[in-house]
């Protein structure tokens, strides 16, 4: 059995550290005992072998030093760094100071860029005309018996006395500027409040006259209205009835001219204005008389022979400069007959 | 995390690398994820997880080392014993396989089984009983012959 057991040089190499750390079963251990004895290399390899655990055991003695260990044990991970700085708390003073106050620097900036400062009626200090819009009056919205919101009047130089037919202005030419039927080319700003609502507040809506592109509006007629040659309107109407007005207005070929100057002297040159004007043929073409006061201005709604319109443009530039545009307009005038609004401002 | 880890890691890599600043980095790693695994799991770590960490961490930081690294010693970051040539250890880490050098710190200086040495590097236990002998047999032939004066 002995004989069957015998081990070669290689496998008895292989085992010595198991022979040497008393991994062999007894029979295995006996036979490498056996083969050490006759054989040199074994012997020598045993020995290496113990020289080496033994210079193992003496590794087991080395320690690190007070700085690798100090590093070592505050080693962190990106996950545990990034915790330990997750805590605001733990930040710096200087750091936390400077990080809040660099945020409130941001909101604040943020805020001043993003309020549309120039819309805040509060900020505004007064009156201010679009570019190429004048201010013909100012109207608000008064309520009616009928419990709707007409358009009135609003200026505090004039009354019903001094005015006349000042309910709506009386003067078709407001009718149809707040009606909805506007020519394209002037600007109507009718806020919401003149729709029939009886609820609505009553801020001075405005209705401007401009030679800039328009801005439709929608905004239904609570005034009474005179026309002479158009269908009635009805007195108030809502907001859903201008699509068919709006088409109408671009099926519509008549025109009115619109004038605008600025003089200083407009007390005295106004009469003189109003008196060359009716010299010219011109008849009032609203309820309003010619040269209807309107705050520091002067309202002229007329039609006057189409032959007189060059005189009429002369003797108006004979007092100053005069801005003229040719708008279209629903109304269509008979034959040799032209329609003006001249808006007289007192300027210095 | 016990003291007795922390060194164990650190002297795993000093000798393992025998460089300083290599060495420390990946044990300082390895420290890092023993911390995070025991806060996560809320209990001891075990040896087997020790040593694939260990194991993972060796093979990043391996290459980081130069093929012609001089054989120097972390001096600044250990404090040996006054018998102990290190330079047999020096001799012996740069002729050595990875896998040999891992199994003998592993085993025979930080004193862990045969058995979890086996699960940690996913091997049977005679491949580590094989690494081990190779290993033992190696380092005995180079401290013989640095006694001697001769090599191996």
């Amino acid at each position: 059995m002995s004989e069957k057991r015998k081990l070669t040089p290689f496998l008895a190499h292989e085992m010595l550290f198991d022979y040497e750390t008393d991994h062999l079963d007894p029979g295995r251990r006996q036979a490498i005992e056996n083969f050490i004895k006759d054989d040199r290399e074994s012997q020598n390899l045993l020995d290496a072998i113990r020289r080496g655990i033994s210079y193992s055991e003496s590794l087991k003695k080395i320690e690190l030093s007070a700085s690798s260990f100090e590093e070592l044990e505050q080693a962190e991970s990106f996950i545990t760094l990034s915790r330990r700085l997750a805590r605001f708390s733990k930040w710096p003073d200087s750091l936390r100071w400077s990080l809040i106050a660099l945020l409130i620097s941001v909101c604040t900036a943020g805020v001043v860029v993003l309020i549309p400062w120039n819309l805040l009626p509060m900020l505004q200090s007064g009156p201010k005309f679009e570019s190429g819009t004048v201010e013909i009056a100012r109207v608000d919205g008064r309520k009616l018996p009928d419990g709707t919101v007409a358009i009135a009047a609003n200026d505090e130089e004039t009354d019903d006395q001094q005015t006349g037919p000042m309910e709506g202005s009386g003067d078709e030419e407001f009718a149809e500027e707040s009606s909805g039927a506007v020519p394209p080319a002037s600007t109507v700003a009718v806020p919401s409040a003149v729709i029939a609502s009886p609820k609505l507040p009553t801020p001075a809506p405005v209705v401007s006259v401009a030679t800039a592109p328009a801005v439709k509006t929608n905004a239904p007629v609570s005034a009474p209205v005179n026309r002479p040659n158009a269908t009635p309107k009805p007195v108030a109407t809502s907001a859903a009835a201008s699509p068919t007005v709006v088409s109408s207005e671009k099926a519509s070929r008549g025109y009115v001219y619109r004038a605008f100057m600025t003089l200083a002297d407009l007390e005295n040159v106004t009469p003189k204005i109003t008196q060359q004007i009716k010299e010219l043929g011109a008849e009032k073409a609203g309820e309003v008389e010619l040269g209807w006061r309107r705050g520091s201005g002067r309202y002229y709604h007329f039609s006057m022979p189409e032959s007189n319109e060059q005189r009429l443009l002369e003797t108006l530039r004979g007092y100053g400069p005069v801005r003229i545009s040719k708008d279209p307009h629903p109304r269509v005038m008979p034959p040799g007959q032209v329609r003006f609004i001249l808006w007289v401002e007192s300027g210095i | 995390m016990k003291r007795d880890q922390v060194r164990d890691i650190g002297l795993f890599f000093l000798l393992g690398f025998m460089d300083e600043k290599v060495a420390l980095a990946a044990a300082s790693r390895c420290v890092a994820k023993v911390k995070v695994a025991q806060e996560s799991s809320g209990r001891p770590f075990e040896t087997v997880e020790l040593i694939k960490v260990c194991r993972e961490a060796w093979k990043t930081f391996r290459n980081q080392i130069p093929r012609n690294h001089p054989l120097t010693a972390p001096t600044d970051s250990w404090v040996l014993p006054p018998a102990l040539d290190i330079s047999i250890w020096t001799r012996y880490q740069k002729d050595s396989a990875d896998e040999d050098i891992m199994a003998l710190l592993f085993s025979l200086v930080l004193g862990v089984s045969d058995q979890d040495l086996a699960d940690g590097f996913q091997t049977s236990v005679g491949t580590i009983r094989y690494r081990l002998g190779k290993g033992v047999r190696q380092l005995g032939l180079v401290v013989r012959s640095q006694r001697t004066g001769g090599t191996t």
